[in-house]
């Protein structure tokens, strides 16, 4: 991937010809044959393209304790700052919220463990360190200590690169758009990059509230831009009720 | 950039961390085996591009089948939490000592936090604070 993309945004321009009437017809004929229609992202325009690597300084400044543990869990912003959110139904909580424009991406989930981790990529995270001692007693919870030199140090959390890992094997991680108001948002998702060995279920909801998707992807960097495209929702989790969380590195958004 | 993917199995991913921590290599050794399966893979960012076949379309029973048994595992997380003892696992938490035994017993404990009323929740995490604090 461009390194130029990641952890950002670039604005494109959108094709401004279209063949609409043929593409409909391609569609309408391709849904009553029971299959859905390939074609890239035309249906909606788009101010560019954000690519969410969990790296995010707004998403990890915002999170409850910048996630410093590798727990990511459900926050509410309050007056007095962030605090815990327990109900997955609440619109003004989020877990992992990332700025694209004017929108939010929010990557929560919805098996109500109300939490995912953020494992720090940095192997100097954590063991041989563990928790920072003494805690940062500033209410947040203990945060993983990182060994620089032969020093444990108390690292910026939320300067420090991560990727997502699921509670458990069933455990379903959800990625939405959704304005700053709240208002859900049709997205495209271009690209979507599984890290981990377990194999992997990936569904989405188009905007005619149809569901979609691939029951078993190996891991690895798929180009989804031509199915997953003006959709409401994407869903991914691990394959096998036997297998490892799913394991979600980066992916890219069309806003 | 190459990124160590080290990925183990349910009720384990704390352990994700040590073995990022060793450089991608197995976590130690004593670790309990029968817990923790490292799986490891090393993944480039800049990763071919794969192209997925056609996507399957899901039909209304399945699509019900999913929402329901989310819901019905939030409501079970729901029970579980109204019948936890946060004093009995938050002792069980401080008396175990090695990292890696603690760190699944604090997941569990704060999913049932998460999942508690939410007085009773705020009070059981603060407690949990207070005694990871205190433990050396």
């Amino acid at each position: 991937m461009n390194s130029a993309l990641r952890g950002g945004c670039i604005r494109m321009a959108r094709p401004r010809t279209r063949r609409w009437s043929l593409r409909l017809l391609t569609e309408i004929a391709a849904l009553c044959l029971g299959s859905m229609p390939a074609s890239s992202a035309q249906a909606h325009n788009w101010l560019g393209q954000c690519t969410v690597d969990f790296d995010n300084l707004f998403a990890l400044t915002n999170v409850i304790g910048n996630a410093r543990g590798t727990f990511a869990s459900r926050t509410r912003t309050t007056a007095s700052g962030p605090e815990n959110c327990s109900d997955p139904n609440d619109s003004s909580c989020f877990i992992y919220r990332h700025r694209c424009f004017n929108d939010y991406v929010h990557v929560d989930e919805l098996n109500g463990y109300n939490h995912f981790h953020l494992i720090f990529e940095s192997p100097e995270l954590s063991s041989p360190c563990d928790f920072v001692a003494p805690d940062p007693d500033d209410g947040f919870g203990l945060g993983y200590a990182k060994l620089v030199g032969s020093e444990c140090t108390v690292p910026d959390w939320k300067q420090e690169p991560r990727y997502l890992v699921a509670h458990t094997y069933e455990h379903w991680i959800r990625i939405r758009l959704n304005s700053q108001a709240g208002v859900q948002r049709v997205f495209d998702m271009p690209r979507i990059h599984f890290g981990g060995t377990s194999n992997v279920w990936v569904r989405f909801q188009r905007t005619d509230h149809s569901w979609w998707g691939w029951y078993s992807l190996a891991p690895g960097n798929y180009d989804m831009s031509a199915w997953i495209h003006d959709v409401y929702e994407v869903h991914v989790r691990s394959a096998s009720d036997t297998a490892s969380p799913v394991t979600l590195l980066d992916f890219d958004i069309l806003d | 950039m190459t990124r160590v993917v080290c990925h183990l199995a349910m009720g384990t991913t704390f352990a994700l961390a040590a073995c990022a921590a060793n450089g991608g290599q197995e976590p130690a050794a004593e670790l309990p085996v029968d817990t923790i399966t490292p799986q490891l893979k090393v993944t480039a960012s800049s990763d071919a591009l794969l192209t997925p076949g056609q996507p399957t379309r899901s039909d209304a029973e399945e699509v019900h089948k999913i929402h329901k048994e989310i819901h019905a595992q939030r409501a079970r997380l729901k029970k579980q939490a109204a019948s936890t003892d946060f004093d009995a696992l938050l002792k069980q938490i401080t008396e175990t000592t090695d990292l890696q035994s603690k760190l699944p017993l604090i997941d569990e404990y704060l999913v049932a936090a998460g999942n508690a009323h939410e007085a009773t929740g705020a009070k059981a995490r603060s407690n949990l604070q207070a005694a990871l604090e205190a433990t050396p």
